[in-house]
């Protein structure tokens, strides 16, 4: 406790300090083992589901390959580069794809920059639980969230009643098609 | 000044208060109320508030006096109701529904009556007064404005939930753990 205690704050220091990425108090190659591990998605993709291939060749890099039925969607990249003798600073960075079954993902994400800072937090998130040895929190997502809703609300809300409207007529035809094979009979 | 203003806008809002219709009067000729209603099988009604059984609506009109829907399934009557007309001056009508009785003596589908096989939602008489209003306003009928249904309505729901998905009905004769169509 006292040890997770000491490493949460050292790393809220560490990162204070840092420019560009985050440091994190632990070796390039221990951080780089630990996010080779990391083979799940942040549950921020909601019903898409997609898989995620995992790319740890480069000893300073990990990279996240997201894809939906074979089709790339967007790559987490995170660059290491030490930071003293105890210490990784880590860059992640999030790249959408340009073509594809899905289209131009880069060109949306720019138009949503509050999607894609959702996807980064969640995903940093996800390494830091990995590196914590704690399991994800999604109440570190929550600013992000509340943003990335707000932001996009009308969408929602549309996509919701959308999908509201085609389980009720989904429901009326299976009624409608009972009455069909009782024939009218009363 | 100020407070005249006020009294004045409370003044105005009393007298426009006063220029809508009552509950269940409608700014319609009695006949042409009538005529809307007679023919009416209340297809949107059945299907948002109906629950497992597959029911029939029969109206069942009187010229210019009342309109009974009986509800049919199975070739038995599960339940009926009546929009009763009555002239408010020349333009206008008043609508006043009426349930029919259970056995006991009480209003059928209240809100908390038990029934092994649910024709209808609870209460019902809300329901069907949104039907009538619906009608007489030339509107859609709306289940957002009426009332959902108490303790007793887990039978209505899982007999209506397994219509909806499987497009299969119950039957007022399925005994206990039977259901009709399998």
């Amino acid at each position: 406790m006292i040890r997770t205690c000491v490493l949460a704050a050292l790393t809220l220091c560490l990162a204070a300090c840092g420019g560009a990425g985050k440091v994190y108090p632990t070796t390039l190659d221990h951080m780089h083992e630990v996010l080779a591990e990391v083979d799940e998605l942040p549950p921020v993709f909601g019903e898409a589901a997609p898989d995620v291939s995992v790319e740890s060749g480069d000893p300073k890099q990990v990279r996240w390959i997201v894809t939906l039925a074979g089709s790339e969607l967007m790559r987490f990249t995170a660059d290491l580069e030490p930071a003293g003798d105890h210490a990784t600073r880590m860059t992640l960075h999030l790249t959408g794809a340009t073509s594809g079954s899905r289209g131009n993902v880069q060109a949306r994400m720019q138009e949503h920059p509050e999607i894609r800072n959702l996807y980064l937090v969640a995903m940093r998130e996800e390494i830091e639980a990995k590196l914590e040895e704690r399991p994800f929190d999604i109440t570190r997502t929550y600013g992000a969230l509340t943003a990335a809703t707000a932001a996009n609300i009308g969408n929602i809300s549309r996509e919701m009643d959308a999908a509201a409207e085609a389980g009720r007529k989904r429901d009326e035809a299976n009624i409608r098609k009972a009455y069909a094979d009782e024939g009218g009979g009363y | 000044m100020l407070g005249g203003r006020r009294l004045f806008a409370a003044m105005m809002t009393a007298i426009l208060a006063g220029c809508s219709n009552p509950p269940g009067v409608y700014d319609l000729p009695l006949h042409e109320a009538y005529q809307r209603l007679a023919q009416d099988p209340l297809d949107d009604f059945k299907l948002a508030r109906q629950c497992g059984i597959l029911v029939h609506i029969s109206p069942e009109p009187i010229q210019d006096e009342s309109v009974t829907w009986r509800v049919f399934s199975s070739g038995e009557e599960q339940v009926n109701f009546t929009a009763r007309l009555t002239p408010v001056g020349a333009d206008k009508t008043r609508v006043s529904v009426e349930m029919s009785q259970d056995p006991d003596g009480t209003e059928a589908y209240s809100g908390n009556d038990f029934y092994p096989h649910p024709a209808f939602h609870q209460p019902l008489k809300p329901a069907v007064e949104e039907a009538v209003a619906a009608i007489l306003e030339g509107r859609k009928f709306d289940v957002m404005k009426v009332p959902q249904g108490g303790d007793n309505e887990s039978v209505c729901n899982v007999q209506r939930a397994g219509l909806e998905t499987r497009g299969r009905a119950f039957s007022i004769h399925d005994k206990p753990g039977e259901w009709g169509g399998e």
